[in-house]
């Protein structure tokens, strides 16, 4: 029994909300927890741009109000390296970024922020960027011969008009990450900030509970529990993977 | 990743500030409000289930609201467009102006629609013509947006328009227009337009709609609403403005075709990805003569192709492209016939055009750039006396000629003041002010160096002997030069004007700098980069003062090898500021003074440092300059070619050697990010025709490499013909391309070397308060030594396409600045003749072509043709019993041809000796009229 009263592999509740950013193309807030400990609460924003190929980058950053002034670096740090990992799991779903004709793809970046930490960061960030992700509805576009300046050349290609309906994202490939704390040799689903770990590991889980990776956070996890932890994974992300991959809404 | 900086910037700002996301209206409505004691804004408590999922409702992201933007460089944004409820206000230059007041006016007030705007600019802003009633003009947000959506420098004229305190606009914030069920976006904007009038006629009693829109107009009509075209309107309020209309004649579209249609968009794409079209820039070379890479187009064929325009061109057969007599020319003339023959099929982008010129006694406009053909304008009068800038509106296929419409007018024709307003406008050379921003970045004139230089620990070289070598007369000295030899080793000290501590990466000076581009040296004047406080004081590095300076220590041995390199920002005082002759006699006396024995020093060094470089294979290249002695009212009185001393070239070899090193340190340090200088090794055929011509007169040119072409040239002296060495090294300088900046990163290997020096790598770091590029330079550099850390701009994600760009703008800007001072001297040359005209002088020929030898005086730096009638033949223009070849000399008679209605003036060769046949006219052909006419037509 957990100091909420959880069971040692129960997760806490979440909420996602999509569209709650006008500006961008997509976007998703994500709470985990919630409650008098205040929840772990990701935002997850798509803006996008056309180039050559496709590409996807993740920028991470943590809420000013919540790293008090002096503790620059750890802030720094721990954005580093969500960035980092945000995009390693987000590798095998990069395939299914819409391209425009020959040359010419998507180019997107995820911009998120970590509005507050109580444990279960990455289950609210890949959460909040998977549901980001599934709400994107891109502006139809594409290739054009267009005119193009000798100085500054435009990229040749057309948006179409708005009633062309819009691009969406397969989000299949694109995992929820779900972290299991050990705890004197037992296995413990999303701890909050409080509860003690020993070592932790993070186990990502795409569509279909299958697990496309694995990560030892921090600490060493014996191999029994480690193969433990990847068999409990498919059914903690399951309502994450079915929460954050709602088809867009119907027009 | 790429994501262009602001607009990521523009949503971060938006995700940071959380109000903005909890008002926005897709935030769901049925959130609960946050219980008592839990923190916003994790407001959202589950009520049941493990989690779950909601969706707001109407969050689409192509609702009627939101909508796509794209920018030249690919970020798509995603607009909203803000629901504006409630009542409409006006406002004026942004501060609300109360309905009351304006109904206190009593005025009329004209308001445009969107493509009034859009076209009719010229009359709106009506410069330099009084009319109080177009000052009173209402802009309505809808009709703001649309502009702002069709074209960026439409809006920013209007913006500036509306902010003009000398005008009373208003602005009316007013409802967005929600289109009714099928009605067109079109249709909404225009009835939210009508409705905006209503109100304003309502307020203040009288309005007037202006719009273009004939069908618009007669709905205003049946709303009880005064609406007029924009003829009507300047015909009401201010009769000349008709002038200034831009019209569009639909009515012609039923009479005779002159040009083929272009074809629409979806079949030029097709095209050319089949590769049946070409895609280019038209580049003309007369009226109806141009070429789209090497496809040749001619007459008709242009089909309305202007210089510059983006166009899609179909390769056609010899004998569909040419008639016969067309034919019969081009046989005579021997001209190449292997380039191909092309139509244009279509028009992707025209280039803006706004040209100088005068109206002919026809009526028509008559472009200075005779690449231009004459243009169709409406004016009440027109003065063929006047200079008058016209901005080319389109070009319908019924009509021989383009039309356009008046814009402004520059003063009298042929007076000096006004063809110079005509070179700098059509150069797009900055003539005006520095704008107050950018005079605000500038440090007090008391500005004090030696507080400044102890500030940032800079190195004191205030004792070192120090000097610099410039023309005279110079007030911006960017460089100045010490040397020192000790045990073998030359220690030079190569010192360049710190420019870059007073202007500051990305601030308005830095700006305005950027968009100048390079200061332009015109016969009469000079148009600065900066502010003269900087370019004549602060960074001056004159003699006798502390000056800031970023100097390059090089260590050469007596072999010329450099031993070692390093920089550092530094405070010098110059010993001397010498000119070129002063510096000159120091170098042939004996002076041991600490000044003379440096410059003696410098110019012993130079003569290895340049032995070096030619045994390397560096050219040296010529071209004719020319330098004119003014008089009070600069009026040229006389003109002689530059005078060179072996002083000038010590100062360049340094130069030089500065940004030699410089260069490969940049693209050393920064890979990515280094701006270099390339000059692209010619490919061999451009030469066939000069080494030709050089054989005819017994020279062996080998053009294979620069090293061979450098000796050949060396080799090729005649001794009683000194001038002639000159005249080949300017022929052979023709053949090549010019040098470039480019971005380290978008050229590789060879392709970054400099031809003309034989340096694998070039750049420009001595002539900062003359030129941007050597700015970001220094910035780069400062960064590369970790003096200054690189400014944000450099360090962004997408520097490199930045700089790429930037590169290309400045390569634009130097080429524009230089063919203004060509033209300023071509200008001051007639000038010059029409006071002094010559019976005999000598001349060299250097091209032979159809009909025409170019000569050019060499005394005088002048080129021009004559129209002979002759045959080319063995490579020369022959008549009766003569042969005249390039390279021989001739006797000119010089005039200048008085201008009269449909010619400018022109200076006129004519030909003394040998003599001309005896029916060869003497006279330049003021323009050659290629009109097509209206029976040629082919589709």
């Amino acid at each position: 029994m957990r100091s909420d009263g959880r069971q040692p592999l129960e997760a806490r509740e979440f909420d996602i909300e999509t569209n709650i950013l006008v500006q961008c193309w997509g976007s998703a807030r994500c709470v985990v927890g919630g409650g008098l400990g205040g929840g772990t609460e990701c935002l997850a924003a798509v803006t996008a741009q056309i180039g050559e190929g496709t590409a996807c980058g993740v920028e991470v950053e943590c809420s000013p109000s919540l790293w008090a002034a002096g503790d620059d670096r750890a802030k720094l740090a721990l954005q580093e390296r969500l960035a980092r990992e945000a995009d390693a799991w987000l590798t095998p779903w990069r395939a299914a970024i819409p391209k425009i004709g020959e040359k010419l793809g998507w180019h997107l970046v995820i911009d998120c922020i970590i509005l507050s930490d109580d444990g279960g960061l990455r289950e609210a960030l890949s959460c909040a960027i998977r549901a980001a992700l599934a709400s994107t509805k891109l502006p139809a576009a594409e290739e054009a011969l267009e005119a193009s300046d000798e100085t500054t050349e435009a990229l040749p290609f057309s948006l179409l008009p708005a009633e062309t309906p819009p691009t969406t994202l397969s989000v299949d490939e694109c995992p929820v990450v779900v972290t299991l704390a050990v705890v004197g040799g037992t296995l413990l689903a999303d701890t909050t900030a409080d509860e003690p770990a020993d070592a932790m590991v993070a186990v990502a889980v795409a569509a279909g509970g299958a697990v496309v990776g694995v990560d030892v956070l921090c600490g060493a996890v014996p191999p029994a529990l480690l193969r433990e932890a990847v068999a409990a994974a498919p059914a903690l992300a399951a309502p994450l993977l079915g929460a954050s991959s709602l088809a867009p809404a119907p027009r | 990743m790429p994501l262009h900086a602001a607009a990521r910037a523009r949503v971060l700002a938006a995700v940071r500030k959380p109000h903005n996301w909890t008002r926005s209206s897709d935030r769901i409505r049925d959130a609960a409000p946050p219980a008592p004691g839990i923190r916003s804004p994790s407001a959202v408590v589950p009520s049941a289930g493990a989690g779950r999922s909601r969706r707001p409702c109407g969050a689409h992201s192509m609702d009627a609201r939101a909508f796509a933007r794209r920018t030249r460089r690919g970020v798509v944004r995603r607009e909203v467009r803000e629901a504006h409820g409630g009542e409409a206000t006006f406002r004026r230059r942004g501060a609300p102006v109360a309905k009351e007041a304006l109904r206190d006016e009593q005025a009329t007030y004209v308001v445009p629609d969107a493509n009034v705007v859009l076209h009719q600019l010229d009359v709106l802003e009506h410069r330099d013509v009084n009319c109080a009633q177009l000052d009173r003009l209402v802009i309505c947000r809808t009709v703001a947006e649309e502009v702002r959506a069709r074209d960026r420098r439409c809006y920013r004229r209007l913006l500036a328009l509306v902010r003009d305190p000398a005008r009373r606009i208003l602005t009316l914030h007013h409802a967005s227009p929600t289109p009714l069920p099928r009605e067109s976006t079109n249709d909404a904007n225009d009835r939210a337009i009508r409705d905006a009038a209503a109100l304003v006629k309502e307020v203040c009693g009288d309005c007037i709609l202006a719009t273009d829109d004939a069908d618009n107009r007669r709905k205003a009509k049946q709303a009880h609403l005064r609406a007029l075209s924009t003829l009507e309107l300047c015909a009401l309020v201010e009769p000349s403005l008709s002038d200034r209309v831009c019209r569009h004649d639909d009515d012609g579209a039923s009479s005779d075709q002159v040009y083929a249609p272009h074809l629409p968009p979806q079949e030029l794409r097709k095209g050319v990805a089949a590769g049946t079209f070409t895609r280019g820039v038209f580049r003309a070379t007369s009226a109806f003569r141009g070429s789209v890479g090497d496809v040749s187009i001619e007459g008709s064929n242009c089909n309305r192709a202007l210089d510059g325009d983006e166009v899609v061109v179909e390769r056609v057969k010899e004998a569909e492209a040419l008639n016969e007599e067309e034919d019969d020319v081009r046989l005579n003339v021997g001209e190449d016939l292997r380039t191909s023959m092309g139509r244009v099929v279509g028009i992707l982008k025209r280039r803006p055009v706004e040209v100088c010129g005068s109206f002919e006694r026809s009526g028509r406009f008559r472009p200075l750039d005779r690449r231009l053909p004459r243009v169709v304008v409406e004016k009440r009068v027109k003065d063929t006396d006047t200079r008058v800038v016209v901005k080319i509106d389109g070009w319908d296929a019924s009509s021989k000629l383009p039309r356009g419409h008046f814009v402004a007018e520059l003063g009298k024709r042929g007076d000096q003041a006004t063809e110079t307003t005509c070179i700098l406008r059509e150069q797009g050379v900055a003539s005006g002010p520095f704008s107050a921003g950018a005079m605000g970045c500038l440090p007090s004139p008391d500005f004090d160096v030696e507080a400044d230089a102890l500030r940032s620990s800079r190195e004191d070289l205030r004792a070192s002997v120090i000097c610099s070598i410039d023309p005279p007369g110079c007030r911006d000295i960017d460089d100045a030069l010490s040397c020192t030899f000790s045990d073998g080793v030359y220690h030079v000290g190569i010192h360049i004007a710190d420019v870059t501590r007073f202007v500051e990466s990305d601030s308005a000076l830095d700006a305005e700098a950027k968009s100048r581009g390079t200061s332009t040296y015109l016969v009469d004047r000079r148009l600065d980069m900066l502010p003269v406080l900087l370019t004549a004081d602060l960074c001056s590095l004159r003699a006798n003062v502390d000056r800031l300076a970023f100097s390059a220590f090089v260590d050469v041995d007596e072999e010329g090898t450099i031993l070692e390199t390093r920089y550092a920002r530094t405070v010098i005082r110059s010993r001397a500021a010498l000119t070129y002759e002063q510096a000159q006699r120091m170098i042939d006396s004996q002076d041991d003074s600490g000044v003379g024995a440096s410059v003696r020093r410098l110019c012993a060094l130079a003569r290895v440092l340049r032995r070096k470089r030619v045994d390397a294979g560096a050219l040296a290249l010529a071209s004719p300059e020319v330098k004119f002695k003014l008089d009070r009212e600069d009026q040229p009185t006389d003109v002689s070619s530059y005078q060179l001393y072996e002083a000038n070239k010590v100062v360049e070899e340094f130069m030089l050697l500065a940004n030699v090193c410089v260069a490969s340190t940049l693209a050393e340090r920064f890979p990515a990010l280094a701006l270099l200088r390339r000059h692209p090794a010619p490919p061999l055929e451009r030469f066939s025709d000069f080494l030709e011509h050089a054989s005819r007169k017994g020279f062996s040119i080998d053009a294979s490499t620069s090293k061979s072409l450098a000796d050949s040239l060396d080799a090729a002296t005649d001794p009683s013909d000194p001038e002639l060495n000159t005249l080949l090294r300017i022929a052979a300088t023709r053949c090549m391309a010019p040098a470039a900046y480019f971005c380290c990163r978008d050229e590789q290997g060879e392709q970054r070397r400099h031809y003309g020096l034989a340096a694998p790598l070039y750049t420009h770091f001595t002539s900062p308060i003359r030129r941007y590029a050597d700015v970001v330079v220094h910035r780069l550099l400062a960064a590369a030594i970790n003096d200054k850390p690189l400014p944000p701009a450099y360090a962004a994600r997408d520097a490199s396409t930045q700089l790429g760009r930037l590169a290309t703008d400045l390569n634009r800007l130097a080429t524009n600045a230089q063919r203004a001072s060509r033209r300023s001297v071509a200008l001051h040359t007639l000038l010059f003749f029409a006071k002094k005209p010559m019976d005999r002088c000598d001349g060299r020929v250097l091209a032979v072509r159809d009909g025409r030898l170019d000569v050019l005086l060499p005394q005088f730096g002048v080129e021009a043709s004559i129209k002979v009638d002759g045959v080319v033949k063995e490579g020369g223009l022959a008549w009766d019993d003569v042969v005249v070849r390039v390279f021989d000399r001739v006797v000119v008679r010089v005039a200048v041809a008085k201008r009269d209605e449909d010619a400018d003036d022109a200076v006129v060769l004519g030909l003394v000796e040998p003599a001309p046949p005896r029916s060869s006219g003497e006279s330049v052909p003021p323009r050659s009229s290629g009109e097509p006419v209206a029976k040629k037509r082919r589709t």
